[in-house]
C-alpha cells in the first residue's frame, strides 16, 4: 500500500538521522497531516441511525466495509490514491424536523449536534466500542463544490446551513459546478414527526482522502458509490427507515472542526493548500505525480438543485482541472 | 556454544550494542515516556488486582456451571476451576493509559457458551466490589462472542472458550494454550477465541529478548498511530500485525537495542519483497487435530478475500490469526486481521 510504503520511507530517513544523533526521537512521532494538508478532496461516508443500539451495529458494519469502497475507488481511472482515515468520528444530533434530519443523515450537516449535558464538547476519534458520543459544535460540513471559489475556506456556520444545503448531484463535473453529494431516499426520511419533537440521530463519519491523477478532468464516482451503497444496504443488518447511509464529497477547506486538534491549522482556500496537496501523499503508484491542479475559478457558482433525490445513493465528486 | 536461532533464517547481525546505541535506546525510552505511552505503576497494579478478581470470579462461575450441569457430582463441583488469560496489548506488555484489557476465560468442557452469557455476568456483579462493574454489555452474537464491561474503570473485553478435551483444567500455573490438542473438537469460533492468547504467547516466545521487543513495538505502535496507519479494519495493519513485523526484526537482530530494531524495522519493511509473507516460524501445514486452520505467525498482504464478511461486533476481537493455511483449511469466514491490505497494490 502506497501510503504505508511512503511512511516507511520517511521512517528510514528520520531514524537514520536519529541514529546519527542529528535529530531527536520526537521527530519520528509527529502527527499525520491527513486533514491538515494531506488532500484537497475527501469523501465522507456517513452511517447513521435513529438509536444508539442500531448505530453500534450499523456503524460497525459500515466500518468493516469502507475498505471495499476504497478498493473500488482505487480502480477508478481518475483516482491516483484513495486513503481511508483509520478512525471514524461519532457524533450525536437532535433534529426538530425532517428537513434537518435529512441534512444530517444525507448531507452530513453538523448544525444540530447534541451535547449530552455531562459531557465535554469534544469529538474524538472513536476508540472501539464503548464510544460515548462526543461532539463538537458547529460547523457544518457539507459539501461544497470544489470549484466554487467564494465559498471555500469558510466553514459554513450553523445558521447558514439550512439554506446552503444543496441538492445532490450525481455526477459532478468541475465545469458544471454542480453541487455534489447526494442523499437519502425519500423513504428514508422520517415521516410523521411533530415539529417540536426532537429526533435523535447518531452518525459515524469515515473520511477518505482522494488524490486525482494528473489531468483528471472530471470525476464521476456514482457507479462506485452506488454499487457500494447497494451492497451495504442489501445486507441483512440494514434496517430501512432506521439506518441511513450517505456519501458526500468534502473539500479540504470544508472539513469539520472536530477533525483538527488544537494547534493545527486547517487548510485555507488559497494556494497554500495547493502546495500541500503534494506533500503528504504523493502516492506514487502507477500513475503520476501528485495531483496538483488549481481548481479555482473554474466553476461557476451554483450548484444547485438538479437531480435532487432522484438517486438513492449519494455520490460524491471532486473535480480537477 | 550454539545459540538458539529465532525465526526461519539465521540473524542478520548478532552485534552487541555500542555505547552510542545504548544512549540512543535510553533516549527512545525517555521519549516514549514523555509521549505518555506508559501508565503509572499504580494503574498497572490496579490491572493486576482486577485480573486477580477475575480469576476468583471465573472459578465461582465454573463451579456454578458445574453445579447446574451435574448437581449431584460434588467432586466435579468442588474441583471445578477456570483460567483467565490475557492477550493483545496487555499481554504483549505494550499497553498504555486507558488501554483495554483483552481477556479470555477458559473453562472445562461441560461449561457452555450459553452458561457463560447467563451466569458469568451475575457472578461478576455479585463478587466485584460494589459499583465496580459498569457498562456491562454481553455481545453473544459477535464474530467472537464477548462480554464487555468496565471493572474499576478498566475496560475489559472478555471472551470465552471451553476446552472439549478437558473435564478439569490442570492446576499447573504455567499451563498454556500452546498445545494444538486443546483445539480438538472446537468450532471455528472457539478456536478463534483461543487464538488471541495463543498468538500473543507465540510471538513472545519467538523473540530473542522480550524486553527489547516490547519497547521497539511501543515505538512502532506510537509511530503507526500518529501516522494514522494503524487499524486492521480499515485495511491497515493492526496490533497483532505490527507486533509480528517488529518481532521478525528482533529475530534478525537478536542482540540489538530497541533503538536499532526500530531503525532496522523501517529498512527491512521498506525493502521487503511483498507479498512474500513475513514469517516468525515455519508454517505448520494442516493441523492434524482440527479441521480448522491453525494459526501461523505470519503476515502477508495478499490473502484477502476482498469481501470478507466481518461482522460488526468483531471489531475489537482477536481475530488475527488464521492464515497461511493450505487452501483446504482456509476458513470460509473472514480471515480478518491478517488479511489486511486486501486488494491493495503494494508497489
Amino acid at each position: 500500500m502506497a501510503v504505508i510504503k511512503e511512511e516507511l520511507e520517511k521512517g528510514v530517513q528520520v531514524t537514520e538521522d536519529i541514529m546519527r544523533g542529528r535529530r531527536p526521537w520526537k521527530d519520528l512521532f509527529t502527527k499525520h497531516t491527513f486533514f491538515t494538508s494531506g488532500f484537497r478532496y475527501y469523501l465522507t461516508v456517513i452511517a447513521s441511525s435513529r438509536t444508539k443500539k442500531d448505530q453500534n451495529i450499523w456503524s460497525g458494519f459500515i466500518e468493516s466495509r469502507v475498505r471495499l469502497l476504497v478498493n473500488k475507488l482505487e480502480m477508478h481511472p481518475s483516482i491516483a490514491l484513495a486513503r481511508p482515515f483509520n478512525k471514524g468520528y461519532d457524533r450525536e444530533h437532535r433534529c426538530k424536523n425532517n428537513a434537518q434530519f435529512e441534512e444530517v443523515v444525507s448531507l452530513g450537516s453538523l448544525a444540530y449536534l447534541y451535547k449530552p449535558p455531562a459531557e465535554e464538547a469534544k469529538t474524538e476519534p472513536k476508540q472501539e466500542v464503548k464510544t460515548e458520543i462526543k461532539q463538537e459544535n458547529g460547523v457544518s460540513v457539507k459539501e461544497e463544490r470544489p470549484e466554487v471559489k467564494g465559498e471555500d475556506g469558510m466553514p459554513i456556520k450553523r445558521e447558514r446551513s439550512e439554506e446552503t444545503q444543496l441538492p445532490p448531484a450525481n455526477d459532478i463535473k468541475p465545469e458544471s459546478t454542480d453541487n455534489d453529494g447526494v442523499n437519502v431516499k425519500l423513504e428514508d426520511i422520517p415521516e410523521k414527526r411533530d415539529e417540536d419533537e426532537e429526533m435523535a440521530i447518531y452518525t459515524t463519519n469515515h473520511y477518505i482522502g482522494l488524490q486525482l491523477v494528473e489531468g483528471a478532468k472530471s470525476l464521476d464516482l456514482s457507479r462506485e458509490v452506488n454499487d457500494w451503497k447497494a451492497m451495504c444496504t442489501n445486507n441483512e443488518l440494514y434496517k430501512e427507515g432506521s439506518m441511513f447511509l450517505s456519501i458526500q464529497h468534502v473539500k479540504n477547506t470544508a472539513l469539520p472542526d472536530d477533525v483538527f486538534e488544537p494547534g493545527e491549522t486547517r487548510p485555507r482556500p488559497a494556494k497554500k493548500s495547493l502546495k500541500r496537496v503534494a506533500s503528504e501523499d504523493p502516492g506514487n503508484r502507477q500513475t503520476q505525480p501528485p495531483a496538483k491542479r488549481q481548481v479555482q475559478g473554474k466553476a461557476p457558482p451554483a450548484a444547485q438543485q438538479q437531480q435532487q433525490q432522484q438517486q438513492p445513493a449519494s455520490t460524491a465528486a471532486a473535480a480537477a482541472g | 556454544m550454539s545459540e538458539r536461532i529465532y525465526g526461519v533464517t539465521p540473524p542478520i547481525s548478532t552485534a552487541l550494542p555500542t555505547e552510542e546505541e545504548k544512549r540512543l535506546n535510553n533516549e527512545l525510552h525517555q521519549e516514549l515516556r514523555a509521549q505518555g505511552t506508559f501508565e503509572s505503576p499504580a494503574e498497572t497494579e490496579k490491572r493486576k488486582e482486577v485480573l486477580r478478581q477475575l480469576e476468583k470470579i471465573t472459578n465461582v462461575f465454573v463451579q456454578r456451571a458445574a453445579a447446574e450441569k451435574e448437581p449431584k457430582n460434588t467432586i466435579l463441583i468442588r474441583d471445578a476451576v477456570g483460567r483467565v488469560f490475557t492477550y493483545g496489548s496487555y499481554r504483549l506488555g505494550v499497553y498504555g493509559p486507558g488501554s483495554d484489557m483483552d481477556t479470555l476465560v477458559v473453562a472445562p468442557k461441560y461449561v457452555s457458551v450459553d452458561q457463560y452469557f447467563r451466569i458469568f455476568p451475575q457472578v461478576l456483579v455479585e463478587m466485584a466490589p460494589p459499583a465496580a462493574i459498569t457498562d456491562l454489555t454481553p455481545v453473544p452474537e459477535a464474530f467472537v462472542p464477548i462480554i464487555k464491561f468496565e471493572f474499576s474503570g478498566i475496560s475489559i473485553d472478555l471472551i470465552f472458550c471451553s476446552i472439549q478435551t478437558l473435564k478439569q483444567l490442570p492446576d499447573d500455573k504455567n499451563w498454556s494454550l500452546a498445545d494444538n490438542n486443546l483445539l480438538r473438537g472446537l468450532s471455528e469460533n472457539e478456536v478463534r477465541s483461543l487464538n488471541g492468547t495463543r498468538v500473543t504467547d507465540d510471538i513472545l516466545n519467538l523473540v530473542p529478548e522480550p524486553a527489547t521487543f516490547k519497547l521497539a513495538l511501543r515505538a512502532i505502535k506510537l509511530w503507526a498511530q500518529r501516522k494514522a496507519i494503524y487499524a486492521n479494519i480499515m485495511g491497515y495493519p493492526g496490533g497483532v500485525a505490527w507486533a509480528m513485523l517488529v518481532a521478525r526484526v528482533c529475530q534478525l537482530y537478536p542482540k540489538a537495542t530497541s533503538a536499532v530494531v526500530v531503525n532496522r524495522f523501517f529498512h527491512i519493511m521498506l525493502k521487503w519483497p511483498w507479498p512474500l509473507p513475513v514469517l516468525l516460524k515455519d508454517i505448520e501445514y494442516g493441523c492434524p487435530v482440527t479441521r480448522v486452520a491453525v494459526w501461523n505467525p505470519k503476515v502477508s498482504f495478499l490473502l484477502v478475500p476482498a469481501d470478507a464478511d466481518v461482522s460488526p461486533q468483531s471489531r475489537s476481537m482477536p481475530v488475527t490469526e488464521i492464515t497461511g493455511c493450505p487452501s483446504s483449511h482456509r476458513p470460509t469466514r473472514p480471515c480478518a486481521p491478517l488479511t489486511m491490505w486486501a486488494g491493495h497494490r503494494w508497489p
